[in-house]
């Protein structure tokens, strides 16, 4: 069932994969075009490594999760177009009981790119936000 | 004799014709190497304009004249590879300073340049730490630059062009606001940007949004 996942993202961690995931969790997605520049390149492995760095015991538990996902796939449209997604973004979105709850578009991500600890900072803030 | 002589000169003719014939289409053929970088360029940017929906508004009036020293100038810096979120960065700021700052090109107080960062042999790309395409304002006082902004928030907010606009258009007023300040001018404040886009009303509940599977 879980094999289904992998059509939508690419790198998935792998305990991510390993169970149905719990209700109540929190989602950080990548959004990026079938072909990345070099800075978007960045952006998707500095919010990646923020992730999996600073959330390791959740993602374990599955209730953090990331995903990349390459919007200009046909079966990404309705993400895109769900979280309002027309060029790469990194969107955190907390699920309770299922169902999104809030989200959050990350836009200073490409002010803060230059500076990989302020990036990862950025994005892990964000998380734990979501995560309380 | 006259017709060897019209037959030399008729031959004559006929040579030196073909000279001036073949110089011209060698000339033809430099001319049109030399042009096809412009070319080449100019046929990107009709493309950027085409994909943000056309020609800015009141770009065929806004012709800059000659530069004040007292002046703010609206640098777009890109790269050699053009992506198309770069040429819509580009467009839309040049869309804001034509349709907006019209009567300050007219005078000499904003200037709008595009430069490729990466031929760029001035040294602004170290002075502006530009790792990507990006726009940088600079503002100079008797022909010296005294401040500069690098705006990287244009990448966050470029697929929201009304927000785009906006904010391009505050962060122009504010270092505008300094060129006039500092030599006590009275300006005539822009219009800022309105947001003509139809309000959503029917926004999605995040319920209802969908999760990767």
């Amino acid at each position: 069932m879980m094999i289904a996942a992998v059509t939508c993202s690419t790198m998935i961690p792998m305990t991510a994969l390993a169970a149905d995931p719990p209700a109540d969790r929190v989602v950080v997605m990548y959004f990026h075009r079938t072909e990345r520049c070099p800075t978007c390149k960045m952006m998707g492995s500095y919010a990646e490594e923020a992730v999996t760095s600073g959330f390791a015991t959740e993602i374990n538990q599955g209730t953090v999760e990331f995903r990349y996902i390459d919007f200009q796939q046909p079966e990404n449209a309705n993400l895109a177009k769900a979280y309002k997604v027309t060029g790469p973004a990194l969107i955190i979105a907390k699920v309770v009981d299922a169902k999104v709850s809030e989200y959050t578009d990350l836009k200073d991500i490409w002010v803060k790119v230059r500076e990989k600890p302020v990036f990862i900072e950025y994005v892990q803030e964000n998380v734990k936000v979501h995560i309380k | 004799m006259d017709l060897q002589k019209s037959l030399s000169v008729c031959l004559l003719t006929f040579f030196f014709a073909t000279i001036v014939v073949l110089i011209a289409k060698a000339m033809d053929n430099q001319a049109a190497s030399r042009l096809e970088p412009q070319l080449t360029r100019i046929a990107d940017q009709l493309e950027a304009l085409t994909a943000s929906g056309g020609f800015p508004v009141a770009s065929s009036t806004a012709v800059t004249s000659a530069e004040k020293p007292d002046r703010v100038v609206v640098n777009y810096f890109y790269s050699t590879t053009r992506c198309t979120t770069c040429r819509a960065i580009e467009s839309q700021t040049s869309e804001v300073v034509q349709s907006q700052y019209a009567a300050e090109l007219q005078d000499g107080t904003i200037t709008w340049k595009t430069l490729n960062y990466e031929d760029d042999r001035s040294g602004l790309m170290e002075k502006f730490e530009i790792v990507m395409p990006v726009v940088v304002l600079t503002r100079f006082e008797d022909d010296e630059m005294a401040d500069w902004k690098r705006l990287d928030q244009v990448w966050g907010i470029v697929n929201d062009k009304p927000a785009f606009a906006s904010f391009i258009h505050d962060e122009i007023d504010a270092m505008l606001s300094e060129v006039y300040q500092s030599k006590s001018i009275a300006r005539t404040q822009s219009q800022p940007v309105e947001d003509d886009t139809p309000i959503d009303s029917e926004e999605p509940s995040p319920a209802d949004l969908p999760l990767p599977e």
